[in-house]
């Protein structure tokens, strides 16, 4: 092309009007001024072209300064030119113009389109993905419920709990002295406001029976302190806690619908609790739970240094930090005048104040553990189904390398080839997500019912699908998204472009980056079912372990009823005694009671537990391990083994001999006879817990029973007492019925049997054994579900995903399996050379595993009982069922491809 | 005009063929396509350039500013040896789509 020869003086100037359009330019100053030069002799041939061409020097101008039009975009064109190392092709003669929600709704189309033209496809991944997100979002409901959701209050990060530590021993006590608590409510600086409350239990009479209700006592400012009004009537008020006007009474939503008709006019109707009038001055809002649980009254607190006087106590205090005190500011304000407080009235105990935010303690460690635990195994499963997810996409980008190489072709940028892609797994999470909360929805229904009490008790959150575990979801959702298709998407950009051109009208060609990437992820689905599913197994075992602990006595026909006696009927030991003893008779009359106990309780659910017991034994030096005892213990009376048919192994069972008068008397149990005297007979010898109490007596051995739950970690050990030797008043009692017959026909003639008696007396609870029995493992249970749950569904994934590979790769080497069975490979040969393949997969995926898993033994460790969280057994038959199910999943494909005709197969190229 | 995809996939194309006889610089390389296209094609400095940059940050071409007697200095393009490879790729995928769209849109014999 000749050059065009102008004369110097009619060239205008380019470089300054370039330079100053492209001001935003921000390259290394040599290569800038390199660009305008460029730039600028372009701009010159273009003028000299149009002069030439008959346009006047003006005219000339003019147009070739329209080339510079669109210059911030020029100016970020070639900023990302000397950025990017892959960038976008320009579209021919135009200015670009980004617009990120076009392109995004054209994604979205497209996705919506390919998507629509495989249902095949699109349904397995949506399914396989939406039951990883269901299962997460409902696991997490719970979990985000009782571990992690904000209190349902105004503020709840400034409301704190103020308890009281025993220096000595650790123990804290959750509430405060009077004098304590009055100082606390004067310290304004710190707080807004302190209020109190206590634990309460009331008869209800009235309705069709007695109830035992919990009915806590508040102060009269709790409520506004939480932010909390009711949404019927009147909160409590300054004169209700004032004596004589406090037989007033809060009930909640669920009470008020059940004993109230939930209609408006129960406000000023009548409760007898205790046989006191109270009258109902508000309802509270659904859902309000306070302290905790499931409690549906609330009664003024009167605090008056009087009412103390007649009976020391200590309140559960609820305090409202001001405005911007920080936790620990507070804490060492408390601390220095607990220190001050004890100091001026010491307390023998040593008792320290200390602070915490309210809720912090919603559920004991254990069970918090293991809720973490799920939510780790559920989030195995959700990545599980995401590296199927992947694999899916994986090979359905070998079969669109052709469709792809094209839109390269055409032009499509890898990034936005990329960006296309990932639009389609987004896509896919999207609905997956959407099918994954309806699954949940259901799925939290059903968490809900079988969650185990322990877990829930201490939360006030109601476990819920509410905007948090949707939004939860929806972040959930969308790293699904990017974790499924990130990588396919970024192997599927980058196609061999002369295969994939063939693959145009033909069949792809193995790409054996990609094939070693699927191989990569069916290891990793094998790694991480493995470690699930070691989890199960080891929990199944543990569980089984925990159901064959042999009880001790004979749940079956046996029913147990807790009663609570009232302290105005029954306020001295004398006239409980005589309730128990005439109710005792009137159940052993019942027809079918064979006979009738009374004791502290009834194993499963314990007696007591005394907590840093010294144990001294008469004649034996005192070894270290004794110093601090947790020791269960229960009062019985003479019936208790007989009824319960735990064996006595030697000496006697509590008699008339045992009176008020005789040596303080106690039985203990085979384990803690074996301890201290081996195969000596310990009848007769002596104990004693602390040099202050008194000498027990053995008078007998009885069999090993748990008195709290098996696996709870207590000692081993047991002790019981004689209720005629108790001196105080216990109020509370479990009766318990040995039947001759099925004992759940009796439950309404022992009810009966009470109330002929005092028709106004509550039953707390009254249960078949048998069913205490279950309850008690209603936790390991409802662990053993859902990891039972996980488990099975990533063995039905695992199962899923290596049949899915070993598919594909039989389509691939269908050609290599037709010649080599055309040079005489058996049907055998062809089917063990590909079980092979799979057979290396899935045991190089069991070993990651099982190192995995051996990882996580200490984590698995707190939540088994009588089984090694890295047990063999466990390991080795889940290994060798997860190489079966492998084995099978590879045999499928391998069989088909065994009987292809070789023909056929060489025809496919 | 062409339909806006198919322009911008063959623009790259359409320059390293250009550049596959022989070096030139960006002024000649927009003249030929506009010529050689019938005007139907046409390259502003604000597509051409930024192009240019990229496919030689990718080390498809590679310029140089080549002096001449007697005329100004220019900064001229060539391909490289992977430019080459990549314009053999691009042309078989470009020749077997454009075929393929023929066979479709062809019409059919009655």
């Amino acid at each position: 092309m000749p050059d065009q020869k102008t004369p110097e003086q009619e060239l205008p100037e380019w470089k300054p009007e370039i330079r100053r359009r492209l001001a935003r330019l921000t390259l290394e100053p040599t290569r800038e001024s390199s660009i305008v030069e460029e730039l600028a002799q372009h701009l010159d041939e273009i003028y000299a072209e149009l002069l030439a061409s008959g346009a006047t020097p003006a005219e000339a101008a003019r147009l070739t300064r329209v080339q510079l039009r669109g210059s911030a975009t020029l100016a970020r064109e070639l900023r990302r030119a000397a950025r990017q190392v892959n960038p976008e092709p320009i579209v021919l003669g135009t200015n670009r113009r980004r617009n990120m929600i076009a392109d995004l709704w054209q994604d979205l189309r497209y996705a919506a389109r390919t998507l629509g033209k495989n249902p095949g496809f699109t349904l397995v991944v949506v399914v396989t993905l939406a039951l990883g997100i269901g299962l997460n979002t409902a696991v997490y409901s719970v979990v985000d419920a009782v571990l992690f959701r904000p209190l349902p209050f105004a503020e709840p990060d400034r409301l704190v709990e103020i308890q009281q530590l025993e220096a000595k021993s650790g123990f804290s006590y959750p509430g405060l002295r009077w004098e304590a608590f009055q100082e606390w409510r004067s310290q304004t600086n710190l707080f807004v406001q302190v209020e109190a409350h206590e634990p309460r239990t009331y008869t209800l009479t009235g309705g069709k029976e007695p109830e035992s209700v919990n009915a806590p006592a508040v102060t009269s400012g709790l409520f506004a302190m939480l932010g909390v009004q009711p949404k019927l009537g009147r909160p409590f008020n300054a004169q209700d806690a004032e004596p004589g006007n406090d037989r007033v009474v809060l009930v909640g939503d669920g009470f008020w619908k059940s004993h109230l008709g939930g209609t408006p006019d129960a406000l000023g109707k009548t409760l007898t609790l205790n046989d006191q009038r109270y009258t109902v001055v508000g309802v509270m809002p659904p859902k309000f739970k306070f302290p905790y649980g499931k409690f549906e009254l609330w009664v003024p607190l009167p605090l008056t240094a009087a009412d103390e006087q007649k009976r020391p106590r200590r309140f559960n205090t609820v305090a409202r930090l001001r405005g911007d005190t920080a936790l620990p500011t507070v804490q060492a304000a408390l601390t220095a005048l607990g220190t001050r407080l004890d100091t001026e009235r010491p307390d023998p105990s040593g008792w320290q104040t200390r602070l915490s935010q309210l809720g912090s303690i919603r559920v004991n460690p254990g069970p918090r553990r293991a809720l973490l635990v799920l939510l780790g195994a559920v989030g195995f499963v959700l990545l599980l189904a995401c590296a199927n997810a992947a694999n899916l996409l994986l090979a359905r980008a070998a079969q669109r390398q052709g469709e792809i190489a094209i839109r390269l072709a055409l032009g499509a940028g890898r990034g936005r080839l990329m960006r296309q892609l990932l639009t389609e797994s987004l896509l896919l999470a999207l609905l997956a997500g959407t099918l994954g909360v309806a699954l949940a929805r259901w799925g939290v229904a059903a968490l809900a019912k079988l969650v185990p009490d322990e877990l829930t008790f201490l939360s006030v959150n109601e476990i819920s699908l509410e905007r948090r575990v949707l939004l939860f979801t929806l972040a959930l959702t969308v790293l699904t998204g990017f974790v499924c298709g990130l990588l396919p998407a970024f192997k599927a950009s980058r196609p061999d472009l002369h295969n994939a051109l063939k693959g145009v009208t033909g069949r792809a060609t193995a790409d054996r980056a990609q094939n070693r990437l699927r191989h990569a992820l069916v290891v990793l689905e094998v790694a991480l079912s493995l470690v699930l599913l070691i989890g199960a197994g080891l929990m199944m075992r543990s569980f089984l372990h925990l159901s064959g602990v042999p009880p001790g006595y004979e749940p079956k026909n046996l029913i147990a009823a807790t009663l609570s006696v009232p302290s105005q009927r029954y306020s001295t030991l004398e006239q409980e005694e005589d309730f128990f003893s005439r109710l005792k008779s009137n159940l052993a009359a019942v027809p079918g009671v064979e006979s009738a106990t009374a004791a502290m309780g009834v194993p499963p659910q314990g007696g007591g537990i005394s907590f840093n017991l010294e144990i001294e034994i008469e004649g034996h030096p005192p070894e270290p391990a004794d110093a601090k005892m947790v020791l269960p213990f229960s009062f019985i009376d003479p019936a208790y083994f007989q009824t319960l048919r735990i064996p006595l192994l030697q000496g006697r069972a509590f008699g008339a001999e045992d009176g008020v008068k005789a040596p303080p008397a106690m039985i203990i149990n085979e384990k803690m006879a074996r301890r201290y005297w081996g195969i000596a007979n310990p009848v007769g010898q002596r104990i004693r817990f602390g040099k202050a109490r008194p000498w027990l007596t053995i008078v007998g051995v009885a069999g090993d029973v748990n008195l709290g739950k098996p696996g709870d970690g207590f000692s081993e050990m047991e002790v019981y007492y004689p209720w005629s030797q108790r001196t105080r008043p216990s109020s509370q009692r479990t009766l318990i019925m040995r039947t001759t017959t099925e004992a759940s026909a009796l439950l309404a003639s022992v009810k009966s049997a009470i109330w002929a008696l005092d028709k106004d007396q509550p039953i707390y609870r009254l249960n078949l054994v048998e069913d205490l029995v279950s309850d008690a493992l209603a936790e390991p249970r409802f662990y053993l579900l859902l990891l039972g749950c996980f488990a099975g569904f990533t063995l039905l994934l695992v199962a899923l995903g290596i049949y899915g590979v070993m598919a594909y790769t039989v389509t691939q080497r269908t050609n290599e399996i037709g010649l080599r069975m055309a040079l005489g490979a058996s049907q055998a040969q062809v089917l063990t050379l590909l079980l092979k393949q799979g057979f290396r997969l899935a045991l190089l995926g069991i070993v990651i595993g099982i190192g995995a898993a051996l990882a996580m033994a200490r984590l698995m460790a707190a939540f088994l009982f009588g089984v090694p969280a890295t047990d063999p057994a466990t390991f080795a038959v889940i290994a060798v069922l997860l190489l079966a199910i492998a084995l099978l999943a590879c045999y499928l494909p391998a069989r088909r491809a065994a009987k292809v005709d070789p023909l056929i197969a060489l025809r496919c190229e | 005009m062409l339909d806006r995809e198919l322009k911008k996939g063959s623009a790259e194309l359409l320059i390293l063929s250009l550049l596959e006889a022989r070096a030139r610089h960006g002024y000649e390389i927009s003249k030929l396509i506009e010529a050689r296209s019938d005007g139907m094609l046409k390259f502003n400095v604000a597509s051409l350039y930024p192009l240019l940059y990229r496919l030689e940050k990718r080390g498809w071409i590679v310029g140089q500013w080549v002096e001449k007697a007697g005329q100004k200095r220019r900064r001229c393009y060539k391909l490289t040896k992977e430019g080459k490879q990549v314009l053999k790729a691009q042309r078989s995928i470009w020749e077997s789509f454009v075929a393929a769209i023929n066979q479709i849109t062809r019409p059919e014999n009655a």
